[in-house]
Formats: structure tokens, sequence, C-alpha cells
């Protein structure tokens, strides 16, 4: 099977995610950089490969795929990865499909654009803070947390199973953002904080790797947001 | 979401028990509901101590465990990515622009008597444009289905996001020759049953009074 062409910026979530899925799965890849920070992904170059002009997106064997969840999915099964990734056993499969619906509108919700306003707007843009949007993100990610201390993660170790899935990968990509804008996630709550532990112990190095320029885009900015 | 899935259990002869869980008495958070779905959101199902939400994650399931004919969910990996990435993007795209509209300029002002937010409507009708520029121009191009030569869950669940607006007379196939040839075989294709799962939404809009919404 060739090779994925991915096309991905390390600023992006959803391209994180992919990023560390193709990696901890050793799946053969070359990764293209389209830096959002200059919009190359608006450039006629891009538009060629993908119309959309969007990131994450993989092109294989002349396939064009985007969507970072969808990506995934294509991939764990097209690769034959080991099954606790994207379980074959359609219960088990339901349950992680569940978390990939409400991660959409919850997780991704609570946590991007909270970020995007704490420290992409007014860091990097310049804005004035919005303290209203902040304040009903953080509300935000109260609840999404809420719900992996008492549901998610209430009689697993990992979302919805007993190993890790996709499903991890996708929330804790979007956790660990707003670790740079100083939030514990899980400052007031055990399951999460075990969780996430056990998470990043399990994706071992390539973790700290992937977030490394993120990491260096955000220390000099020495934001430490409030949240409980 | 419900009708969704409601419509492709008839539509494969999938055995349920329906329990109505009406959601302006809030009755999805209700303590017996949320033993159900934690979420306290409707659709949700229960197969045996089994329950699965999220109206996405119910058809996956159910096309599995039904083995219902392949078009609906393909097996093959490469259709049925194209179809999961329509079912990604539809979360904050076509259904943050449909139900924006509609709870903004329905179910805000009629049902819980909150006053129109312009600006929030606003948005949602940009949000519907764009989204429905998408299906024209690449998600129904050179398909006669979203992403596929024939129906799939992925048609179900955009017409019930439409079919909500057209409520407020909101003509998506207006402008935009695709997506109301897409409309018009989706609801051909579903007949009858499309009928049945839409009654009460007919009878709403009545009982509500709802006039129409302005959208280009």
């Amino acid at each position: 099977m060739s090779k994925i062409d991915f096309y991905s910026f390390f600023a992006s979530p959803p391209c994180r995610v992919v990023h560390t899925f193709l990696e901890i799965a050793k799946i053969p890849y070359e990764y293209h950089t389209i830096d959002l920070i200059k919009v190359e992904q608006q450039s006629e170059e891009f538009r060629k490969i993908n119309p959309h002009g969007k990131v994450p997106a993989i092109v294989h064997d002349g396939f064009l795929l985007t969507e970072s969840i969808a990506i995934v999915q294509y991939l764990a099964q097209k690769f034959k990865t080991e099954d606790h990734w994207y379980p074959s056993d359609s219960k088990k499969r339901a349950k992680i499909d569940e978390y990939l619906c409400w991660h959409h509108s919850n997780c991704r919700q609570g946590t991007g654009v909270l970020f995007f306003h704490v420290a992409i707007a007014t860091n990097v843009r310049k804005q004035p803070r919005n303290e209203d949007v902040i304040k009903e993100r953080k509300a935000k990610l109260t609840d999404v947390l809420n719900f992996f201390e008492n549901y998610f993660l209430k009689d697993s170790k990992f979302i919805n199973s007993d190993d890790i899935s996709i499903a991890d990968i996708a929330a804790i990509i979007e956790f660990q953002q707003i670790k740079y804008i100083g939030i514990d996630i899980g400052k007031t709550r055990p399951n999460v904080k075990a969780w996430r532990d056990r998470v990043i112990a399990r994706l071992g190095p390539t973790f700290d790797t992937i977030h490394e320029p993120l990491g260096k885009m955000t220390e000099p900015m020495q934001i430490t947001e409030d949240f409980e | 979401p419900c009708r969704a899935v409601q419509m492709f259990m008839k539509m494969n002869n999938i055995p349920f028990d329906y329990h109505h869980i009406d959601l302006a008495k809030g009755e999805q958070q209700s303590e017996a509901f949320l033993k159900i779905n934690l979420f306290g959101r409707a659709p949700a199902i229960k197969d045996g101590d089994f329950r699965v939400a999220e109206s996405i994650a119910i058809l996956q399931y159910l096309a599995a465990k039904f083995s219902t004919p392949d078009h609906w969910y393909p097996k093959d990996i490469t259709a049925r990515a194209k179809i999961n990435e329509y079912l990604c993007w539809h979360h904050n795209n076509t259904r943050e622009g449909a139900t924006g509209i509609f709870f903004n300029a329905v179910i805000g002002p009629k049902v819980r008597q909150q006053p129109r937010d312009e600006e929030v409507i606003k948005t949602a009708k940009t949000k519907l444009s764009a989204t429905l520029d998408m299906l024209e121009n690449y998600f129904l191009k050179g398909h006669s289905f979203i992403a596929s030569d024939q129906i799939s869950i992925a048609d179900l669940l955009a017409l019930c996001e439409f079919t909500q607006i057209e409520r407020l007379d909101i003509d998506v196939g207006k402008k935009r020759p695709n997506v109301k040839a897409w409309r018009e075989q989706v609801i051909a294709k579903l007949g009858s049953h499309f009928d049945e799962a839409h009654e009460i939404i007919i009878d709403l809009a009545k009982h509500l009074n709802v006039t129409a919404e302005p959208f280009e």
C-alpha cells in the first residue's frame, strides 16, 4: 500500500489528531506543511490538491479525504491497525462513535474556541479580549469535563472503553491545547486526571514531539487563565 | 435527528418500541430518561441493556447490527470514508445552520417566549447558505446523493435538518439545482415513511403559527 500524503499545520488540533494517529499506528506518510498563518490553505497550489482549502487532508492513492475523524477512521480500517484503536465489534465501536459524534459539538466547542479567544485573538491578532465569549466557553468546558468525569470515564479507563482508541486521541489533543493557556483539566476531577496521564503515557514521546511547535508558539505569551 | 433514526428503522423493518420524550416539556431531563441517556438528549436507543446516544452513532450501530442493505452505510472503506466525511462535517455545518435558524426563529420566541436574537439568526442563515453551497458544489457534485450514487444515512440526517426549516418556507433547493434534485429523490425513496415521520412537525408548526422566514 502506498504512503499517505498528509497536509497539515501544527497549530490545528484536528491536524494534530491525525498526525498523532499516523505516528502511533506507524502508518507511512509524508508531511506537507500548509501554513495557516500565511493562509496557504487558500493558495492555488493547495486548492488543486484539495478544492476545499482545508486541513487536515490526506491523499492516498489518488483518494482525497478531509475531516480529521473521518480520516482516522479510514486509516484505522485501511491499514488494519490494532483493534482497540477503532474496534470492529459493533457494540464497542458504537460507544466510540457515540463519543466521536458528541466531540464535535461539545469538546471542540469548549476547548478550541476558548483557546482561540484567549491565545490567538488577543496575542496574535491583537484584538481585545471578548470576555462574554470566554466566560461562555469556560461554562461549556465545565460541562464537558463533568461529562468526562461522570460518564465517559466513570466505569472505564479510557473513553467508553478499557483500552485506548481514536476517541481518546481526539479528546486529549483538544484538552492539551488549553494546557498552554494554563488550564489543568484534572485539577478538581480525579477520573479526568488519571485518564489524561494514562493517555499521554500511552502515546509516549510522539505526543511531546507533536506538541513542541505549539509550546514554542505559546510559551512567550505566558498565559495563565482562571478555571476550576 | 430523531426523525432520521425513525425513518431508517422503518425503511429497514427494524423492530422498535417508540417512547415519546416531549422536548417542549423538558422530559429529556427527567430522572427516568437520564438513566437511559445521561446527555439528556433525544434520540437514544436501548437494545437490551446496551444504550447508545447520538443519532449518527445510533444509525451506524443499527446498520451493522441489522445488516441493512449496504448503500445505507457502505462496508467498502473508501465509500464509507466519504460518507463519514459528510457525517463529521454535518455537526458544525448543516445542523448548526438549519437548527440555529429553527431554534432561534421558532422555539425561542414561540415556545420559550424569548425575544428573537436577530444577530444569531443572521449568523445561522449565513451558515446555512455556506452549507448549501458545499452540498451543491461538493457533496452532490457528480452524485445523486451525498457523496454516493445511492441513498445513505447521510442523506437522512441532512434532509431532516432541511425539512425542519421548510416549516418556515425556506426552500433549500430554490437556487441550487443539485440540492433541489437531491431533496426530491430522497423524499421519493422514503415514500410514506417520510410523511409519517413529519406529521408531528407539520402539526407543531401549525399549532405555533409559524410564519415564513426570509432566506435566499
